[in-house]
C-alpha cells in the first residue's frame, strides 16, 4: 500500500464530490444551450471522483502507473550527485523539524504582509517582511537583512512603480 | 505565400533597437534564471511578465521567448560546474559536462554547450517556420469539435506523460478545469462558483495560478530546505577549438531534429528531449566508452536537444493554440493577456506578429551564441548569489506580478493560496504543469463543447463522424490510456516469464 497516495487520493475524492454537490446550485440549461451551465463542472467533478477512485484502488494494490514518455522508454531517473552541495544538518526545534517552522514563517510573514499592505502601504511592509523572509532564510547579520530588505523593497518600488508607472498600495492609516 | 512586405515589416520590427534591446534582457535574465536552481523558464516567464505590460506585444513576446532559451542555456552551466542542474533541461548534461570540468575544461564545456545550445535553437526556429505555417494552414479547417478534440488532446497527452502517476496527472488536470468554472458561466452570463465575491466574477486569472504554483511554491520547497554552499568547479577560460566544434556538428544536427519532434508532444519537455539526444549521442558515437567521463558530444547532444524543443513547442501553440509545456502555457497566457489568440487565425490576422517571433527567435539564437561566449567565464558568479536574498526577491516580484496583473489586493491572497497549493502538489507528485494547461485551454474546451452541441443539436455523434475530430479524440484516449496497457502487458509478461 502506498499511504501517501491513499490519503492525497481520499482528499481528491472528498474535494470531487464537494464540486458536484456544488454544481447542483448552478444553473442548468437554456434555450439554444442543451448543455447548460452545470455540465461541464459536473463532467469535470465525476471524472476527478473516478481518477480519485483509480488513485485509491492503484495505491491500495501498491501500484503506481508512471507516466508513457516519448520513445516509449522510460528516462533515466537522476540520483542528486552527491557532493554537489554541503548541506547543513539541521536539529528539529522544540520537536518541530527546523524546514517546517521555516515554511510556516515563510507564510505567515506573506499572510500579514498581504493584510498590512494597504495599511501601511508598499515600502514599509515590503522592509518588515522582506526582513523577516531574509532572517527566516538563514541570514542572521542585522546590517545585512536591513540592507538588503531595504534595497529589495526599493529596488522593486523603482522597477515596478517609477519605470513602469505601476499603482502599488498607498498606506491608509495615515 | 507570405507577402515579402510582410517579412521585410517583421524584420524591422525585430531589428529596432528597442526590441533588439529587450531581447537581449531577456536572454540575459534567462541565462542568470536557469543558472539559479529551481527557476525554471515557466518562473522566469511569469516573474518577467509584469515589466512587459507597456510594451508592444511583438517586443514582450520576443524578450519572453529569448528568456526561455536564455534559461536552457543556463540549465546546462550549473549542470557543468556544480553537478547539480539548474533547470530539469540541463539534467543529462551533467553526465559528461562536470567530468570535463573536473579535467580542467570548465571553458570548453560551456563553449559546447553555447554553441550547441544556439545551434539547436536557430534550426529549430527555421523548422518551427517551415512545419507551423502548413499546420496552421491545414488548421484553418478546423470548427468547434475539432478544436474541443485539440484541447482534449493536448491536454490528455500532458496529463498522461509528464507525471510519475498517471491518475495525478489526471487529477491535477481536472483541478485546473474546475478552477476554469469559476467565474461566469461564458454562455448564461450567470455566475458560477463566485460564492458572492465580485472579485471572482472575471474567474481566477491564470496569470496569477501560475505565479503562484510555479513561484511561490518553488520559494516554499527552497526555504524549507537548510542552509547550502554549492561546490563550484574552478573556471578555465579555453573554449572549444573550430575543429573540435565541426567534429561536433553532427551529434549538434541530430540532437536538433529529436528535440525539435520532441518539444512538438505536448508535454514532453526539455528534458525527455536532452535525454532521448544523449543516448542516442551515445550509439551513434565511435567512442561511447567515452560517455559519462567528459565526451564532448555528451555536453553537445543534450544542449542542442533542449534548446531545440523551444521551436517544437511553438509549432502547436502558435498554429493550433495548445502549449505543450509550463514556459509554452506562460507564453499563451501572455498571448491571451495581449489580446493575441493563437492558433490558425493568427497566421492571417496578425502575420506580421508571428514572423515578428519567427526573426526574434533566429535572432535569439545568435544573441545567446554571442552572450554566451562573452559572458562565459563570469557565470560561475551567479551561483553565489546568496538563497535568502534570492528566495526574497523572488516572492517580491511575485507578490508584486500578482499586483500587477488585476490590481486587487484580493490576487495576492490567491498568488500566496495557490503558492501553498502548489507546494503540497509537489510533495505528494501531482504535477503542476497539467493544471496550468487546462487552465489555459479549459475555457476553450468548454466553449468548444457547448458550440458543438448547439451545431449538432445535441447530437454527440458529431465528434466522431467528422473525421479530423475523430482521429484526433482517438489519440487522445490512446494517448492517455497507453501507460496503463503498457504497465497491464509488462505484468502479465513478467507474471508468465
Amino acid at each position: 500500500m502506498i499511504l501517501k497516495n491513499v490519503i492525497s487520493g481520499g482528499v481528491c475524492l472528498a474535494f470531487g464530490l464537494f464540486v458536484y454537490w456544488l454544481s447542483g446550485g448552478v444553473s442548468s440549461t437554456a434555450s439554444l444551450d442543451m448543455l447548460g451551465g452545470r455540465f461541464f463542472p459536473r463532467m469535470v467533478a465525476l471524472l476527478f471522483i473516478l481518477s480519485s477512485i483509480a488513485l485509491i484502488v492503484t495505491a491500495l494494490m501498491g501500484i503506481e502507473i508512471a507516466g508513457g514518455q516519448v520513445g516509449g522508454k522510460k528516462s533515466r531517473v537522476i540520483e542528486e550527485p552527491s557532493g554537489a552541495e554541503t548541506e547543513t544538518s539541521e536539529a528539529p526545534i522544540r520537536g518541530i523539524p527546523a524546514g517546517t517552522l521555516r515554511l510556516l514563517s515563510y507564510v505567515s510573514i506573506m499572510a500579514v504582509y498581504t493584510l498590512v499592505l494597504p495599511l501601511i502601504g508598499y515600502i514599509p511592509a515590503s522592509i518588515l517582511a522582506f526582513s523577516g523572509l531574509i532572517v527566516t532564510a538563514g541570514e542572521r547579520r542585522p546590517v545585512h537583512v536591513v540592507l538588503g530588505a531595504i534595497g529589495i523593497a526599493l529596488l522593486l518600488y523603482f522597477l515596478f512603480a517609477v519605470v513602469f508607472s505601476m499603482n502599488v498600495p498607498e498606506a491608509s492609516l495615515f | 505565400m507570405v507577402e515579402m512586405s510582410v517579412l521585410l515589416e517583421a524584420l524591422l520590427n525585430v531589428l529596432t533597437p528597442y526590441s533588439l534591446f529587450f531581447l537581449v534582457v531577456g536572454v540575459f535574465i534567462g541565462i542568470v534564471a536557469g543558472i539559479l536552481p529551481g527557476i525554471n523558464g515557466a518562473i522566469g516567464i511569469s516573474l518577467i511578465l509584469p515589466f512587459t505590460f507597456g510594451m508592444p506585444p511583438a517586443t514582450a513576446l520576443i524578450m519572453m521567448l529569448g528568456l526561455w532559451g536564455g534559461q536552457n542555456f543556463g540549465g546546462g552551466v550549473t549542470a557543468a560546474l556544480v553537478h547539480a542542474p539548474g533547470a530539469a533541461s540541463g539534467a543529462s548534461t551533467l553526465f559528461d559536462g562536470y567530468p570535463m570540468a573536473q579535467k580542467g575544461q570548465a571553458g570548453k564545456a560551456l563553449g559546447i554547450i553555447c554553441i550547441a545550445s544556439s545551434i539547436g535553437w536557430f534550426i529549430s526556429t527555421i523548422m518551427l517556420a517551415l512545419i507551423a505555417v502548413p499546420l496552421a494552414a491545414f488548421a484553418l479547417r478546423f470548427s468547434a469539435p475539432e478544436y474541443l478534440a485539440v484541447g482534449v488532446f493536448g491536454l490528455s497527452m500532458v496529463a498522461s506523460m509528464a507525471t510519475k502517476n498517471i491518475f495525478k496527472g489526471a487529477i491535477a488536470t481536472l483541478f485546473g478545469l474546475v478552477i476554469v468554472t469559476i467565474g461566469t458561466d461564458p454562455f448564461s452570463g450567470l455566475p458560477r462558483f463566485t460564492f458572492g465575491r465580485y472579485e471572482l466574477m472575471d474567474g481566477i486569472n491564470f496569470l496569477v495560478v501560475m505565479i503562484g504554483v510555479f513561484a511561490i511554491a518553488e520559494a516554499l520547497v527552497q526555504i524549507e530546505k537548510p542552509a547550502t554552499q554549492a561546490k563550484v568547479q574552478k573556471f578555465a577560460r579555453q573554449l572549444p577549438s573550430w575543429k573540435e566544434v565541426k567534429a561536433l556538428l553532427p551529434t549538434i544536427l541530430r540532437s536538433t531534429g529529436i528535440g525539435m519532434l520532441v518539444g512538438t508532444a505536448p508535454g514532453a519537455g526539455g528534458s525527455i528531449g536532452a535525454f532521448i539526444a544523449y543516448n542516442e549521442a551515445k550509439r551513434f558515437s565511435k567512442h561511447p566508452e567515452e560517455f559519462g567521463h567528459g565526451a564532448q558530444e555528451g555536453v553537445a547532444a543534450p544542449e542542442a536537444a533542449n534548446n531545440a524543443t523551444e521551436g517544437g513547442a511553438m509549432v502547436p501553440l502558435l498554429a493550433l493554440g495548445i502549449p505543450g509545456s509550463g514556459a509554452a502555457a506562460v507564453i499563451l497566457a501572455s498571448m491571451i493577456m495581449f489580446g493575441l489568440r493563437p492558433g490558425p487565425q493568427i497566421f492571417t490576422d496578425q502575420p506580421v506578429l508571428v514572423y515578428s517571433l519567427f526573426f526574434g527567435l533566429a535572432l535569439g539564437a545568435v544573441v545567446l551564441l554571442i552572450l554566451g561566449l562573452l559572458l562565459t567565464p563570469y557565470l560561475a558568479l551567479v551561483m553565489r548569489l546568496p538563497r535568502a536574498y534570492l528566495i526574497t526577491g523572488v516572492t517580491g516580484i511575485a507578490f508584486m506580478a500578482a499586483m500587477a496583473i488585476t490590481g486587487l489586493l484580493f490576487d495576492v491572497w490567491l498568488v500566496l493560496l495557490f503558492g501553498i497549493v502548489g507546494y503540497i502538489m509537489r510533495k505528494l507528485d501531482f504535477p503542476p504543469a497539467p493544471m496550468i494547461l487546462a487552465l489555459v485551454l479549459g475555457f476553450m474546451i468548454e466553449t468548444s463543447l457547448r458550440r458543438s452541441m448547439i451545431l449538432s443539436d445535441g447530437d454527440w455523434s458529431i465528434f466522431f463522424t467528422r473525421p479530423i475530430s475523430a482521429t484526433i479524440l482517438g489519440l487522445a484516449i490512446l494517448g492517455f490510456f497507453y501507460p496503463m496497457i503498457r504497465d497491464v502487458i509488462g505484468r502479465l509478461r513478467a507474471r508468465s516469464a
